[in-house]
Formats: structure tokens, sequence, C-alpha cells
């Protein structure tokens, strides 16, 4: 019985770290045969786990999302506003890095309150209020910060958040904030009664409200990392209009169709973090080997469509397959 | 008595964006201190002709129960390809069929990924607005944006003005009308819209469904891509780039329900575009910063699309059902 | 089914009613910045800005609105910054609607001027001078006044004397960060401000290898240097550090700077306090960073703490002399500025520049809202209504003037 949860065990491991680990291996040899480093000696590191946690905590608030079957357009402004206001009062408070990361997660968690509470009160499809969260919440970045953003740039006691002790830290208590939270929680268990049959948890007198509104809340915080790290490793940060910050979202979907590969065979906040970490080799492979930007994004964008077409079709796909090595076996039995 | 009230209530629901576009108007006459001009009208045509005929286009998708979110930038690219082909001295009026062969084109690649893969529209579509934006990038070719040559300017301009908007508008608009009410093809997009399972059961192809439906909106992506291109005479990479999110905005501000299916309405692109549209002029005649008027516009958008909704209310929390 | 219009809803609309309501009424009703009624003729005058969150244009907003507008009777409206072709033409329709009868633009999209023009708006370009090939589309319009700014060889001439300086002070090692040149969104003063710096490094001595086509630049190219007789080791970097737009920018940036020290950087835009920040995160510190922005707070902040060592830009009052040519053409006196030949005119305003931070201070003090550099006192007398003496090449030179004659005048 244990070996066969070993083998098991073991076999779900080698199916989850196939692709991230045949995925580097691919890269890494392509740097070698261009003669270029993978990555920069000193800070490229740092660099590749600033872009890889951008995606991370991006992923982990839009999937929470879409899994509940909402869509949000307003992570990225949520993201923005954050920065703003939690800038502002650390600012003012005089505080460290560490009291900044705080009031971050606790601004992220009222904006994102309260984007929860519009969705509820008005019941609206959530991409909808979305859109309206985010044209207000990138209005007010602009409005609290008279056009000018937010710069710490020149109070180094605020600086420092995306270095990467700080960066790896915040990345494991997150990973086991989430995962204690989906796996051992009243919050986890609701929510996945409410993913995977809404009308019978409902029915059952589960309340929905309430789990949605936590989500809002924790999707805030989530991103409000997202505004944290930006602003800890540029120093600054401007405010956009006109729905740009939606970009946010646009970049979490390959991690998050990589994720979906292996989410059968691993946990999904583990599968959600490895596939971050391979898009983003994808995305730092491609640009070392000296692609172009546009190519970049041919290439990213192609490749999300395979796996979406993939994850869609690829039980046909293997089924046709295995027909036609079968029939051919046949055939050659028969003759 | 209250029966009555509710009955009448609920049946003057849909008339809700039509009510707010009327208010809009009033609000937009109280600015204009009840003076205004022919200039006040013609602005508003100039300026709603494309996201009209798009999100008129868009309607048909959304009938379905889904949305394509690349539409802004796939008019980005037909855009593109039709200053190319016009500055390859192709003309205006093969400038058109270019923009059209390229918006129908790119809506043919979307409806096959979409029926043949089965792939979800929504979904689908951001992966299309990533490759679209990444080819207008190419086609642009590392300059910050296209001109038409002004030597050969002249021919353009005679189609910049209010009588060819008008008649695309009208034209386009007219069509889809008549297709989306009183064909079979509108019919099916509400049934599928509705339910694809009942739709399937009663003999509708959603497969050859989905491909007239994307061929419908591409002819509009050609067409405005048209009417966008006499008017900017220009094309960068951010062309479209928001686009296709106005284009969502101004459907549910028509009062589209989003889940599409029976209470679809082919009016929803003109009356939510025309309601952005005079929000858009209301705020900048204000003097409204630019922070603070997007903030108006997101307090009315949530508000008039809460209004328009109450008619169709479910027990449940909505979600979004198309992924 | 009967559906109850629950007590949450009404709040909700209640709510969303009243704050619609409020908003609308104090948008109506906010009459704090009316101007004085110093002058005899009221104009509205329209802005459309280049970019609305940038340090610069937020400055020439607050001088449009804190000394101009309360000095002249002239009410000024604020368009958003157009993202494209067909936004600016709807600006310009929207301006026009909102009462304005000429517009001060920082942006210059060929069918905007047009549709100004076909408004009967008057249009000047100011800021920056518009690439001969955009002013070849609109300079026979009769309502465009034209374009004034610095030129593009004064652009030039920033990078190159930014460079200079630096070889002059003995700085060996040095980054060049060309901005947004290499990617798909590149502009003309960028890559002059480039090629200035480009050609003072080779005039140093340096060898200068521009890029390979189809190699990893885009746009307009940023080349290698090798350090050749100059005794400099150089740098390049290029594109936009917004993730959105350039996603690998920061992987590059750190690819380039990785295992080296810097004296100097010199920056094609504005952005040091950034810069600043990242090059500490590679673990450089102590290096002078030189930009190309504006006299603006920011800018300020980052000498007084040393990251900013030197700065060349515009100034919040440089946009004086467009608002006066604007008056004049308001006023019937358009060929105060346009040329003789019927033709909009191309006037060059310079930069000011800063190597210290005492120097940047006083600049910028001199350029407070309270009385700014360009003040009412110098532009009334280009004012061709108050000053019937003033001509074309009079007010050439007014738009011409340098800090030096601006401090002489004051």
């Amino acid at each position: 019985m244990k070996g066969a949860y070993m083998k098991r065990l073991a076999k779900n491991i080698l199916l989850t770290l196939i692709v991230p680990v045949s995925v580097t291996a691919i890269m890494l040899t392509a740097c070698q045969i261009k003669g270029v480093p993978f990555w920069a000696p000193g800070s490229g590191f740092r660099a590749f786990i600033y872009s890889m946690m951008l995606a991370v905590f991006s992923a982990f608030a839009l999937s929470l999302h879409m899994f509940a079957g909402r869509f949000d357009f307003s992570l990225g402004s949520v993201a923005i506003l954050s920065a703003v206001i939690g800038g502002k009062i650390a600012l003012a408070a005089g505080t460290n890095m560490f009291g900044m990361l705080i009031i971050f997660l606790i601004v992220g968690a009222v904006l994102g309150t309260i984007s929860g509470l519009l969705y509820l009160l008005l019941n609206l499809p959530p991409m909808i209020t979305s859109l309206g969260v985010a044209l207000a919440y990138e209005g007010l970045s602009f409005a609290f910060s008279e056009g000018r953003g937010i710069q710490i740039a020149l109070h180094p006691e605020l600086l420092g958040g995306a270095a990467l002790t700080p960066m790896f830290l915040i990345l494991a208590i997150s990973l086991i904030i989430m995962y204690a939270l989906m796996n051992f929680t009243r919050f986890g268990f609701n929510y996945r009664a409410i993913q995977y049959g809404q009308k019978i948890a409902v029915d059952t007198g589960l309340n929905e409200k309430s789990n949605a509104l936590v989500c809002y809340a924790i999707c805030g915080s989530l991103v409000a990392i997202v505004g944290f790290l930006r602003l800890s490793y540029n120093g600054a940060l401007q405010p956009q209009l006109n729905l740009s910050t939606s970009g946010t979202i646009f970049s979490a979907m390959l991690p998050l169709f990589i994720a979906a590969l292996m989410v059968k065979v691993c946990e999904s906040n583990i599968a959600l973090v490895i596939g971050c970490f391979t898009a983003t080799i994808i995305t730092q492979g491609l640009s070392s080997i000296g692609l172009s930007a546009q190519t970049r994004s041919l290439i990213s964008a192609f490749l999300m469509m395979f796996l979406l077409m993939y994850s869609i079709n690829g039980q046909k796909w293997r089924d046709y397959f295995v027909n036609r090595k079968a029939k051919a076996a046949v055939q050659v039995a028969v003759a | 008595m209250r029966d009555v009230l509710l009955k009448y209530g609920n049946k003057l629901k849909p008339a809700i964006p039509f009510a707010g576009l009327i208010l809009l108007a009033v609000v937009y006459l109280f600015v204009t201190d009840f003076h205004p001009t022919p200039f006040h009208l013609t602005t508003i045509i100039n300026q709603v002709a494309v996201m009209a005929v798009l999100s008129t286009g868009a309607v048909f998708i959304f009938a379905l129960g889904s949305f394509d979110i690349s539409l802004g930038v796939a008019m980005g690219v037909s855009v593109c390809v039709g200053i190319l082909a016009y500055n390859a001295g192709a003309g205006v009026v093969g400038m058109l069929f270019v923009c059209l062969a390229v918006g129908i084109g790119v809506s043919l690649v979307n409806s096959v990924l979409s029926s043949v893969f089965r792939l979800p529209v929504f979904i689908m579509t951001m992966a299309m607005l990533t490759v679209l934006t990444a080819v207008l990038q190419i086609l642009i070719g590392g300059k910050s944006s296209l001109l038409v040559p002004s030597g050969i300017q002249a021919p353009i301009k005679a189609f910049d003005n209010l009588w060819v908007r008008l008649l695309f508008v009208g034209v386009y608009f007219a069509i889809c009308l008549v297709l989306f009410n009183y064909t079979k093809i509108g019919r099916r997009n509400k049934l599928v819209g509705g339910s694809p399972i009942v739709a399937a059961q009663t003999g509708v192809s959603i497969a050859k469904q989905t491909i007239i439906t994307f061929l419908i909106s591409g002819t509009g992506v050609g067409l405005a891509a048209f009417l966008m291109l006499t008017r900017a005479q220009a094309v960068s990479v951010d062309t479209g780039a928001s686009t296709g999110m106005d284009v969502m905005m101004a459907i549910v501000f028509g009062g589209m329900p989003l889940s599409g299916g029976a209470h679809s309405k082919i009016a929803a692109g003109i009356v939510g575009s025309l309601s952005i549209v005079l929000v858009s002029q209301i705020l900048t005649m204000l003097g409204v910063s630019p922070g603070l008027s997007q903030v108006y516009k997101a307090v009315l958008f949530l508000a008039v699309v809460f209004v328009a909704s109450l008619s169709y209310r479910e027990k449940m929390l909505s979600r979004a059902i198309m992924f | 089914m009967k559906k109850k219009f629950s007590i949450s809803r009404r709040i909700v609309a209640a709510v969303m009613a009243s704050f619609i309501a409020m908003t609308t009424l104090s948008a109506c009703s906010d009459d704090s910045d009316a101007p004085d009624q110093q002058t005899d003729k009221h104009y509205v005058i329209g802005v459309i800005p280049f970019n609305d969150t940038a340090a610069e244009q937020l400055d020439w907003n607050n001088y449009l609105t804190e000394y101009v507008a309360k000095n002249y009777n002239i009410e000024f409206k604020f368009a958003t910054a157009p993202g494209d072709a067909e936004s600016a033409v709807t600006v310009v329709e929207e301006l026009k609607l909102a009462g304005a009868e000429a517009i001060l633009g920082i942006v210059d999209y060929p069918a905007a001027i047009q549709k100004a023009n076909e408004l009967e708006m008057w249009y000047i370009r100011a800021g920056g001078l518009s690439t001969l090939s955009d002013y070849e589309q609109i300079k026979d319009l009769p309502y465009y006044l034209g374009t004034m700014g610095p030129s593009l060889d004064e652009e030039y001439q920033a990078g190159y004397d930014m460079i200079e300086s630096y070889v002059k002070d003995g700085k060996k090692d040095i980054l060049v960060f060309a901005a947004i040149l290499g990617l798909y969104l590149p502009s003309d003063m960028h890559v002059f401000r480039f090629e200035g710096m480009r050609d003072a490094l080779v005039a140093a001595g340096a060898v200068y290898t521009p890029p390979a086509s189809g190699s990893v630049v885009e746009g307009p190219g940023v080349g290698e240097f090798a350090s050749g007789t100059s005794g400099l080791n150089i740098t390049t970097i290029y594109g936009y550090p917004i993730e959105s737009i350039d996603s690998t920018f920061h992987d590059r940036f750190t690819q380039a700077v990785s295992g080296k020290t810097f004296d100097a950087v010199a920056m094609t835009a504005e952005g040091s306090q950034n810069v600043n920040t990242w090059l500490n995160g590679a673990g450089i510190t102590g290096v002078v960073i030189g930009e190309v922005s504006s006299f603006n707070a920011t800018a300020g902040e980052a000498f007084e703490t040393g990251i900013l060592g030197y700065v060349v830009g515009k100034y919040g009052s440089s946009m004086g002399p467009a608002v006066i040519a604007l008056i004049n053409a308001l006023d019937g006196h358009a060929d105060i500025m346009r040329n003789a030949d019927g033709t909009g005119a191309r006037l060059t305003a310079p930069f000011w520049a800063a190597n210290s931070s005492a120097d940047f201070a006083a600049k910028r003090a001199f350029d407070d809202n309270a009385d700014p550099a360009f003040n009412k006192a110098i532009m009334d007398k280009y004012i061709v209504r108050l000053n019937p003496s003033v001509t074309r090449t009079s007010f050439i030179e007014f738009a011409g003037f340098s800090f030096d004659d601006l401090k002489a005048l004051h």
C-alpha cells in the first residue's frame, strides 16, 4: 500500500518536474550554443527572480478569481493604487520596508474588499464590475498623487524589499499561507465547493458571499505585493490611465496555462509557482539568445494558444495516436 | 396594483439604457447652455462611428455568451495593412477592400480556432491579442507610426466626412439589425447564448454559427478600420490597444447582458457607444482632470449597468461563463 | 417569479445617484481658478498634454493654471493625453466643444492639427520641435502657427555636452542609457540626444560600432563602444522600464551592468531615481547620473542627495512664449509668429542646464510660479495689442531667450 503511494508520488513528482526541467535544459542549451550567459553573473539571478515574483503574485490572484468563475480586470490597478496609498502612508509613518509591506498588504486587502463589496452589492458579472473598478482605481491613483505617482528612491530604509532574501521570504511565507488557506481552512473548503458546484453549495446553505469577499481581500493583498515589489525594485511608480494596468493580467496568462498542465499531478499553488518559473525561464532564455521583443511576444502567444488547445483537445489527440498505434499493431499482426 | 407596476416595470427595464442615453443628452444640453450647434451633432457622430460599427458587430459574439477582446488590435492590424496598401497605390477603394479582407481574415482564424479546436473565445482572443499586437509591431517596422503621405492625402480626405460615416454606420447597422432580429442567424445566436446544449439538440450547428458570427463581426472590424483610417490617417502600436475593452464597456453600457442569450439587443452597441462619447464630451466640457474623469466614468458605468441589469437577477452571484 | 428590489440595492442606487449629482455639481461650480480680469479679452485655450503623468507636463500645467490663468484673462481646458492619432483628433473636437479657440499642443499628430485647422482653431506645437516629415505635412495650414521648443540640434547638443562634461571631469566608466531607443516607440529627440552622446564619445577617442541589422535592436539602433584611444569604458543599454512594454528590460539592464563599476550615467530621458535604485540593486553605488528631463521637484531631490549630477531640460514657464503666440493669433496677429511665406514657423527655444545642486536649486527658484522666468512683465512686451512695436524678429528672439537673457530682464 505504502509502496504504491510512494510509486504514485514519485510518478507525480516526475510528471511535475518534466516540463520545467526540460524547458530549462532547452533554454540553457540554446544559450550554450549561442555562447551567451543565461543570466548575468551577480545580480542577473535577482532580476530573474523579480520577474518570476511579479508573475507568481499576479497569477495567484488571477487564478483565485478564475477558478471561482470570476475574471478581474482590476488587479493591475489595485497594485498601482496600493503602491500610491501604501507608499504615501509608509513615507508619512517613517516606517521601514517590512512596515511598508504590512501597510501594502492591508491597503491591498481594503481595496480588494471594496471591489468585492461592489461585486456583491451590484451583483453584476465580475468582469463588468472589475472594468468599473479598474477605471476608478486608475483614476484615483492619478488623483491622489496629482499625477506624480510615488517615489521612495531617496529613502533607503524603504528600499530593499526586492532584494533576493526578502523576495524568497515573501514567496515562501505566501506559499505556506496560500497552501494552508486552500487546504486546511473553512475558506478553502467552501471555495472548492463553490468552484465545483456553485448551485449545490449555495442550496446547501454555504455563504457564497462571504467566501467571495474573503477571496477579493486575499487577491487585493496578493497584487499589493506586486505593487510593493515594483516600487521596491524601481524606486518610483507612475500612475497609469485608460485601462493600461490590465497588462498585468495578460502577462499572467502564460504561467497559468503552463500550471494547468501539471495541476492534475501537483498541488495547485505549487503548480502555479512552477508555471511562473517555467514561463520566466522561457522569456529570459529567448531574450538571452537575442530574439526581438516582437518575436518573443509571438512565441509566447503561440505557446499560450498551443497550451490552450492542448488542455482542451489533449485527450482527443492522445486517443487518436493510441488508436493509430493500435490499428498499426493490428495490421502488423494480421500481416 | 403592485403586480401591475412590477409587470410594466419589468417591461420598461430594457429601455433603461435608452433612458440613460436621454438623461445624458439632457445633461449634455445643460452643459452646452441649451444651445447645441450642428457642430455638436457632427462631433458626436464623428467620434461614435468607429466604436458603433465595432460594437454592433461585437453584439453578435456577445449574444453567443462570449466576447472577442482582440477586436481593437485586429482593427489596428487592419488599419496598418490598409495604409500599406494605400501607400502602395491601391487607392481608397482598394484600401477599403484590404481593410475588410484583413478584418474578416483575422475573424475567420478566430472562428476556426474557436469552433474546430473548441477553444473558449474570451481566453483564445486574449492570446490572439498578444499575437496581433506583435504582428502590428512587426508591420510598423520599428517606426513610431505609419502615415498616409501628404502627397496622396487628398483622396482619403474626401472620405473623412460626416456623410460617409453616417452611410457606413447606417448601412452596417441596418444589415445587422435585419440579420439579428429577423433572420435565423440572430435567433440561433440568442439560442446558443441562452443554452448551447438546447441549441445543439435542436439541430443548430454551433461551429457554423460561430463562423457566421465572426464573419459578421470581422466585417465590422474592417469597416471600422476604414473609418479610423480616414479620420486618423496614421497607425501606431497603440492604435486599438484599449479598444477591445472600450467595446465591451460600450456594449454593456448599451444594455447588453454579459451572458448573451435572449435578452441580447442589437442596438446595445450604438446606444452604449453614444453614451460613452456623451460622457466623455461632458467631462471635457466641464474641465474635469484626467484622473477624476476616469472615476466619474467608472461610477456612471456601474450605475447604468446596475440599473439596467435589474430585470434579470439571479439568486446566486454572477459568474463569468465565457471561459 | 416576483423580483424584489432589495434594500441593499436601493441604497447602492441612491448612493450612486447622489455621488454623481454631487460630483457633477462640484465640477460645474468649481470657480477657484477664476482668472483675474486684468486684460480686456477673455480667451479659452485648450491644452493637449503628451503624457498625463510626466513631471515636466505637470509643471507646465501648473504654470498655466497657477500663473498665466491668474495674470491673463485666459481659461485653460486640459484634454487627456491622446494615445494615438484618432484620439488626438477626438480631443481637438472635444476642446472645441469645451469652448477652446486655440490649442497649445505638446503633441504633433498631423491629423489632429488638420482637424484644428478645419475647426479654425489656432494650433501651436510647443515643448519641442515637430519632426520635419510631420512639419512638411501641415506647415501650409493657415491656422497652424508652428512649432516651438528645443530644436533637434539642441537635443543633439544636450547629449554631446553631457558626455563632454563627464570627460572633462575625468569620468572613466560611463553607462549610456538610451531610454526608448531600440524599441518600437522611438522618438526623434531621443535619437538626437543619443547621437550627441555618441559623437562626444567618438570625439574623445572611443570607437562606435552600430548595431547589426536583425540584431536584438528593433528600432533606431544602439550599438557598442570600444575604448579606442579614449581610455573610457563605455556600456550601453536601451529600453523602457515598464514591464508591459519591455518585459525583459531589467534582465538586459542587469546583463549590461553586471560585474562593472561606473563613475557616471548619461541618460537620454528622465528617471535618475529609478536608475540609481537599479544600480544599487546590482551592488553598484556612488554613481553620478545625468539626465535630459526638466527642472522639476523630483530632479531637485535627486540633486540634493547626490544621485543627479547633471540636468539638461525644460522648465515650467517655458510654455510662456507659446501662450503669447496664441494670444497674438487670437488678437489677429498670427503673422508675428508665422513665416512671411505663410507657413507655420519653427522657433527654437533653448534648454537650461545645471551641473550642481546649488545651480539647479537657483534655477528652479528663478522659475517659481509666484514670479516665473517668463513672467507677465516680460511677456506683455510681446503682446502686439499691448505693444504694437513687436516684430516677427523680436518675437523670435523672445521665444529663444536663454536663462541668462531672462535673468538679465528680471
